[in-house]
């Protein structure tokens, strides 16, 4: 089957959508399209939704979701509605949409803008959709009406994605869709939490994150439990783990692990220290990334703690991070945060790299240094 | 306690473990210093302690022979632990206590569930509950209940990971505990992973008092649980944190916003619809960076709009973030991102830089230039 943008690989758009503004984060345009890959096999892909489109930045990855002959249904309020004396700016809101979107597509005509509050359009007029995003109104009122509206038209088994539930500047998100659970109970099913975005499911499938896992082996994830469901977390970069150069919307495909190689120069500042037993001590270390990806949240500098015979005393310590994120092949000193254990004796500090839920650094062949730390 | 408590407290996060900001302790301190100023001043309690980092806090800012109450697992009872929410260490625990405080007899140790303790054997004492012990929405809203019991009215409890993502149960638990006892809890501010919450019936109004003895602190407004609330993103930077005490915050004199923006292009036509980029000169004249470092507000720099007559046409526009930050008294060229508006006209655009969620540095006194925007 043919899909939409599968002329193109994703790099491209994925810059494009950088270049615009919004809050909306590469990692979840690769959240989106691994899950909507995952659930196509089950729920062809049809028509997409998104509820507040702003410049179009989130909208280029859901409208790439939809299937061959699908519609990208883009509701907002766009100018004409936006100011808040409801007077007309026209400060061409549509038309830095539009734009946008021309230049990632080469043609728009399965696209429908709607310049409309979303509680005004009906869930008739839209038909059904296999992808739909809320990012509108984030209030209590409108995150639950917006939940409404996309559980009427989203297809069993298809995808609901909510944006800032767990944004504090916006509380009325996670109220809303509390309150839509508490009236529409077992209608959405949240699968997916990560990248400011919550992923539901209609009529979920009850081994989708089994399937994600097998699937999507090379994606880091945790559990959480919402809604008294397991759901997939996502706490670490997603983007770095595809290759974007031969992946499309409909099929991610893995970088390969020769250009993943998690390699870093660790040369601490000190090869010995010495501390009470339990003060809290740092250790200037100078890493190099010599990774192709950047050191950003997710990957951190910490240390194994062993006894001077060898026994391994505690393996997963605090971590330190890198501030600014650490590009490939700059180097940057890092404070590293120690506690000395409560026992006194020699101790070897093992300084390792970690890259959280995929690997420590040195199971994947990294060189380690170590740093002697006597406790008296 | 020492002239400079404040200040070697302060000093101790990254040495301590645990998850609590200096910008939450000083939240913590200032309304609570408004609890006291209003006679409410109980004993102090915290459920889940991990290390104590956050109990110096509350510790620290208890009237003057008021207890500490402090509640945990602590390591003997982890098998307790059903999410997962923390190990602490109940000799790391004390030994920081005593490392602050030297004699602790002011504090109860309580190693148990907290939602096996009774109420009534802790008794209506309370001025200042924090609750940071089990994440799931069953332990939440258990640790809700218990401490909307024993605070005195008018006391505040503050809740940790509300908006954390990988907690999702928090958010849950709280909001049930509204649904099930709407108007125990009054919201009252949010910021720094905590939301802090007012017993009713409160005998006066904590954010009009907030607001009458800290002016100087910026903040937002959110909507909570249908309250208006005051968002907060940063307060270390407003506080001396050299003269202040954990009881008495004083405000920061030398703190300076300040920046000198300079277009470096004149007036500039372009087709209406579409962006384009200007550059200015940023030189930043504050005492703190412009930074964008995750989970702070960030710096960037916007602009306004008005019509030829002066009208505004749209006052809030796409930011250019500072990343890597500019440190104070650096400079740098930023390319300003403007939508240009459909419809032909003259238009004025006023470059200003906005510290997001706190204030446009205009409404402090930045001299903001400005250009003619000439759309054809």
């Amino acid at each position: 089957m043919s899909m939409a943008m599968d002329t193109g690989v994703l790099r491209p758009h994925f810059e494009r959508m950088q270049a615009l503004p919004g809050w909306f984060l590469p990692d979840a345009a690769v959240m989106f399209m691994a899950y909507n890959q995952l659930v196509a096999d089950r729920v062809a892909p049809g028509n997409t939704l998104e509820i507040g489109v702003y410049h179009g930045k989130s909208s280029i990855a859901v409208a790439s979701l939809r299937g061959e002959g699908g519609l990208f249904t883009a509701i907002d309020v766009f100018d004409d509605l936006q100011s808040r004396d409801g007077a007309s700016h026209d400060v061409g809101l549509k038309s830095v949409f539009l734009a946008n979107m021309a230049a990632s597509f080469p043609t728009l005509d399965w696209m429908r803008p709607i310049a409309a509050p979303s509680a005004t359009v009906p869930a008739e007029a839209l038909g059904p959709h296999s992808f739909c995003h809320i990012d509108g109104l984030h209030s209590a009122e409108g995150t639950y009406s917006d939940m409404r509206l996309c559980a009427d038209v989203v297809v069993p088994g298809g995808l609901v994605a909510l944006d800032d539930y767990f944004n504090q500047r916006f509380p009325g998100v996670s109220e809303g869709a509390l309150l839509f659970e508490r009236h529409h109970p077992g209608v959405l099913t949240p699968v997916a939490v990560g990248f400011n975005k919550v992923l539901f499911q209609r009529a979920p499938e009850s081994d989708l994150n089994q399937r994600f896992a097998c699937e999507f082996d090379y994606i880091p994830t945790h559990v959480a439990t919402m809604w008294g469901q397991p759901v997939a977390l996502f706490e670490s970069p997603i983007v770095p783990c595809i290759d974007l150069d031969r992946s499309t919307p409909h099929r991610l495909v893995p970088r390969t692990e020769s250009r993943l190689l998690m390699r870093a120069t660790i040369e601490p500042g000190t090869a010995a220290v010495s501390a009470t037993p339990g003060q809290a001590l740092t250790i200037p270390v100078r890493i190099v990334n010599r990774t192709t990806v950047d050191f950003g949240w997710g990957i951190g500098l910490s240390y194994h703690l062993f006894a001077s015979d060898g026994r391994l005393v505690r393996w997963d310590n605090p971590r330190s991070h890198f501030y600014p994120a650490l590009s490939p092949g700059a180097a940057q000193e890092v404070d590293l945060g120690v506690v000395a254990p409560e026992a006194e004796g020699a101790y070897t500090l093992e300084l390792d790299m970690v890259w959280e839920g995929i690997a420590w650094f040195k199971d994947k062949g990294n060189r380690t240094s170590t740093v002697t730390l006597t406790v008296q | 306690m020492s002239a400079n408590f404040l200040e070697s407290y302060l000093g101790a996060f990254g040495r301590i473990e645990g998850w609590f900001s200096p910008d939450a302790a000083l939240l913590f301190m200032a309304y609570n210093e408004v609890l006291a100023a209003h006679e409410v001043a109980g004993d102090v309690l915290e459920i889940g302690v991990h290390h104590g980092l956050s109990t110096v806090a509350l510790a620290a800012m208890r009237r003057e022979g008021a207890q500490v109450v402090a509640i945990d697992l602590f390591g003997e009872l982890q098998a307790k632990n059903v999410s997962n929410s923390g190990s602490g260490s109940r000799a790391h625990f004390v030994r920081n206590m005593r490392a602050f405080f030297g004699d602790i007899a002011f504090l109860q140790c309580i190693a148990a569930p907290s939602n096996t303790l009774d109420p009534a054997d802790l008794g209506q004492r309370f001025s200042f509950c924090h609750v940071d012990g089990g994440h799931t929405a069953r332990e939440t809203y258990d640790d809700l209940d218990l401490c909307s019991r024993i605070l005195l009215p008018g006391g505040v409890l503050a809740l940790d990971d509300y908006f954390n993502p990988a907690f999702p149960g928090v958010c849950e638990g709280a909001i049930k505990f509204w649904l099930a006892h709407d108007g125990a809890l009054t919201p009252i501010a949010a910021g720094f992973n905590k939301v802090l919450f007012q017993k009713a019936p409160a005998p006066f109004d904590l954010n009009a008092a907030f607001t009458r003895r800290f002016p100087y602190i910026p903040h937002e407004t959110a909507t909570l649980w249908e309250t208006p609330i005051h968002a907060f993103s940063s307060l270390v930077p407003f506080f001396d944190t050299r003269t202040s005490s954990p009881r008495a915050l004083l405000p920061n004199g030398s703190f300076r916003m300040d920046a000198a923006l300079t277009f470096q292009s004149g007036d500039v036509t372009a087709p209406g619809g579409g962006s384009i980029r200007i550059p200015v000169r940023v030189v930043n004249r504050s005492t703190i960076p412009f930074g964008a470092r995750p989970g702070a507000a960030p710096f960037g720099l916007s602009y306004h709009l008005r019509s030829d007559d002066g009208r505004e046409v749209q006052f809030n526009n796409a930011r250019s973030y500072f990343a890597p930050p500019l440190a104070p008294d650096e400079e740098r060229i930023v390319d300003l991102a403007v939508d240009v508006p459909n419809a032909r006209g003259s238009y004025t655009v006023e470059a200003d830089i906005v510290w997001e969620g706190i204030t446009w540095l205009k409404d402090r006194g930045l001299d903001t230039p400005s250009l003619k925007l000439r759309v054809v």
